[in-house]
């Protein structure tokens, strides 16, 4: 008796296993190159708020990451980097705060440059949802990785194109051909405002809606719930008194796309359906600070602050002046001679 | 007792025949009405020739006859909605009627038909009047009242709708502010623009989630008044858009040659110009996760990993070469003993047959002469 017992005890405890033991592809099937994996941890201590930072930025990161690393006071980048090769992780996002000014590090993992970004302002997932009266993000959300937009990156600088090569490279390629649409559920978008110099980051869920549907007759196909007739009427009521679409709809023209696909039983092919972004996951305001060439060490390519580097944008803008003020000096020099 | 007598000994008393006609206008008037309560199918006489036989037929006849019926359902459908065919009862009772009339007989008088027929016109017309007047009556009550209803509503809506004036004004003050920002910022940028504006172009692994994004693009500019140009310098994330796109084959160098390369990349990087350029090149493609073979430190650990690993091979194979050879030497031995010794006992039998004759009890020996 006490060995069928213990043999159903065996049993269970081998099924959980089997369930931890899920490996997650490392290639794409589709596209066929690697997918890259990313580590979110921290180095040193963190206030309370920036530990919910990190782990709003692991939840972005889904599902390519680990989201219960768990880190030790004595784990060095070492032994993160020991990990990171047989598991076939390509990104670090470091969160450190070294005098109290939040730092976030983003580096490729073997041999890879490191980007050094000064986390000037944020905004935590917590903060948004408490501000939006209807926040919509549930867990199917994060189990596509999300698209990337980066806009103003164009102009200036070589550090910009890195940043971008950096960013676009984090989160897995897509193959228009065979992407499904109904995938595409979350977008990430980078803003660099040359003014400033800074980048904006912001984290949106991405919503369809048909337009020219009112909101009623939506409702009512996409939850099959009966609706409430109770104060009506008439059934002409019900169906005149939502109006003809939102009062937003005259605006929105231009986020209006038609899609090549069924997306949902309410979105459907070579229909105009609305793009509703809602805000979900952290708000960043960040300045790139310094660009290395290896994973924390190696030559600094890039220094905001620090003019006797290689490469500065101050220095740059110095020499411009420097050169425009000979230009000047010459040609006053031949128009003085002419005029003597 | 008598009354009820009474009641009925009354009426056919008055036998004047304008009353009688309209005795009969009434008594045929109520069995008209009585007759259009009942559907025609069940009152007209069923033709038998009309129904349709389907058991005794092969497969494609039953197709037909199948479609046929299924025509029919609809034509009756809507004949049954057409107001100028005769659908109620009476009409088709009198259809019927005339069609037999024609048929059987044409000597009948025409005055009596035509008589009979503006009979059953009038009645008809009296019992539509009737039944129009009954409708009539109830329906201003409903319909008229919801019409009513209908309108008044929907002009509610629409004058409730008509508040875009204001919000339209509010709507295009907040374009303005926004294109007067992006005039700012552009033309900042277009300064800088210029030069990378090409390059940027060139590196958009240009995916667009909508197809018609350019359209929306293209529609939102001409809607500006300003036309302020949009920031086209936007970049998405990586796409592919063939299955099997032209994997680059770099030539893969030695690894001694690769340090060479790599010692040469170092002594360039020195140099405050050109180190520059090629510190940033190494940098984009490690981004992009191309292996870039420029740390001279790491060839060098990696040439002298292959080298132990080519000694261990070697041994190894050495090793396994000697197992071999020792076990098949092994092998050969106990085999050539085992034949040695298999002659060798062969022998010894053959002897020990011979001796065995000589063995015999009070033998005292062999005479060795």
């Amino acid at each position: 008796m006490a060995r069928w017992r213990d043999r159903r005890r065996q049993r269970a405890v081998v099924k959980t296993q089997v369930a931890k033991n899920k490996k997650q592809p490392g290639v794409d099937q589709v596209t066929g190159g690697k997918i890259p994996k990313s580590f979110v941890f921290a180095r040193g201590k963190l206030p309370g708020p920036l530990k919910q930072l990190e782990l709003d930025l692991r939840k972005l990161m889904l599902p390519y990451t680990a989201l219960k690393l768990k880190e030790k006071k004595r784990n060095n980048l070492k032994d993160f980097l020991n990990v990171a090769g047989p598991m076939g992780v390509t990104h670090f996002l470091m969160i450190s705060n070294p005098k109290s000014i939040p730092y976030l590090r983003v580096a490729r993992t073997p041999q890879g440059p490191t980007l050094t970004f000064q986390i000037k302002e944020y905004a935590l997932a917590a903060d948004i949802a408490k501000s939006q009266p209807k926040y919509r993000c549930t867990p199917e959300l994060f189990k596509n990785s999300p698209l990337i937009v980066l806009s103003g990156f164009g102009g200036g600088g070589q550090h910009l194109k890195l940043t971008t090569i950096m960013f676009q490279n984090i989160f897995p390629a897509i193959d228009i051909n065979s992407v499904k649409l109904s995938s595409c559920q979350r977008i990430v978008l980078l803003n660099y405002n040359a003014e400033e110099r800074l980048i904006d980051f912001r984290h949106y869920s991405i919503r369809l809606q048909p337009v020219g549907v009112s909101k009623r007759i939506r409702r009512i196909v996409q939850t099959h719930q009966v609706p409430d007739l109770r104060n009506l009427q008439d059934v002409s009521e019900f169906l005149t008194k939502a109006g003809y679409g939102s009062e937003s709809e005259g605006d929105d023209e231009a986020a209006t796309v038609s899609l090549p696909t069924d997306v949902d039983r309410v979105n459907k092919a070579s229909n105009k359906s609305a793009v509703r972004l809602q805000e979900i996951g952290p708000r960043l305001t960040l300045r790139l600070v310094k660009v290395e060439e290896g994973l924390c060490s190696g030559n600094v390519i890039f220094d905001e602050f620090d003019t006797s580097s290689v490469y500065s944008v101050e220095k740059e803008t110095d020499r411009e002046a420097a050169e425009d003020s000979e230009k000047e000096t010459s040609e006053d020099e031949p128009a003085d001679s002419a005029e003597d | 007792m008598g009354k009820k007598r009474a009641v009925g000994a009354d009426e056919p008393t008055t036998t004047s025949p304008l009353d009688l006609k309209t005795l009969i206008r009434e008594h045929s008037l109520f069995f008209d009405q009585l007759v259009e309560l009942i559907p025609a199918r069940f009152f007209l006489p069923n033709s038998s020739s009309d129904k349709p036989w389907f058991p005794g037929l092969s497969k494609s006849q039953k197709k037909k006859v199948k479609t046929q019926t299924r025509e029919n359902i609809l034509k009756s459908r809507r004949d049954r909605l057409d107001p100028t065919r005769p659908t109620s009862t009476l009409d088709l009772l009198k259809k019927s009627l005339d069609e037999e009339r024609d048929s059987s007989s044409d000597e009948e008088d025409d005055e009596d038909e035509a008589v009979e027929e503006e009979e059953e016109e009038e009645e008809k017309e009296v019992v539509k009047a009737q039944s129009m007047a009954l409708s009539t009556d109830e329906r201003p009550v409903t319909y008229e009242e919801l019409r009513e209803r209908l309108r008044r509503r929907i002009e509610e809506l629409s004058a409730g709708r008509n508040t875009r004036p204001e919000s339209k004004l509010k709507q295009e003050r907040k374009k303005e502010m926004k294109n007067k920002k992006k005039v700012k910022v552009q033309t900042k940028r277009n300064q800088e623009n210029n030069k990378e504006k090409e390059d940027a172009s060139a590196g958009n692994t240009g995916k667009r989630k909508r197809d018609d994004g350019n359209d929306a693009n293209i529609s939102k500019n001409n809607k500006k008044k300003n036309k302020v140009e949009e920031p086209t310098d936007i970049t998405y994330g990586q796409v592919r858009i063939d299955g099997k796109e032209n994997k680059k084959r770099k030539k893969k160098l030695s690894k001694e040659k690769e340090l060479e390369r790599a010692k040469r990349l170092e002594e360039v990087k020195k140099d405050p110009e050109k180190g520059k350029k090629v510190s940033w090149k190494a940098a984009v493609s490690k981004a992009a996760g191309e292996k870039v073979h420029d740390d001279p430190k790491l060839l060098k650990q990696s040439i002298k990993r292959e080298k132990k690993r080519q000694e261990k091979n070697k041994q190894k194979w050495r090793e396994r070469k000697e197992t071999v050879a020792k076990a098949k030497a092994e092998k050969q031995s106990k085999r050539s003993e085992n034949i040695k010794e298999r002659i060798h006992q062969k022998k010894m039998r053959k002897i020990e047959k011979r001796e065995k004759k000589l063995m015999r009890p009070g033998f005292e020996g062999r005479n060795e002469a």
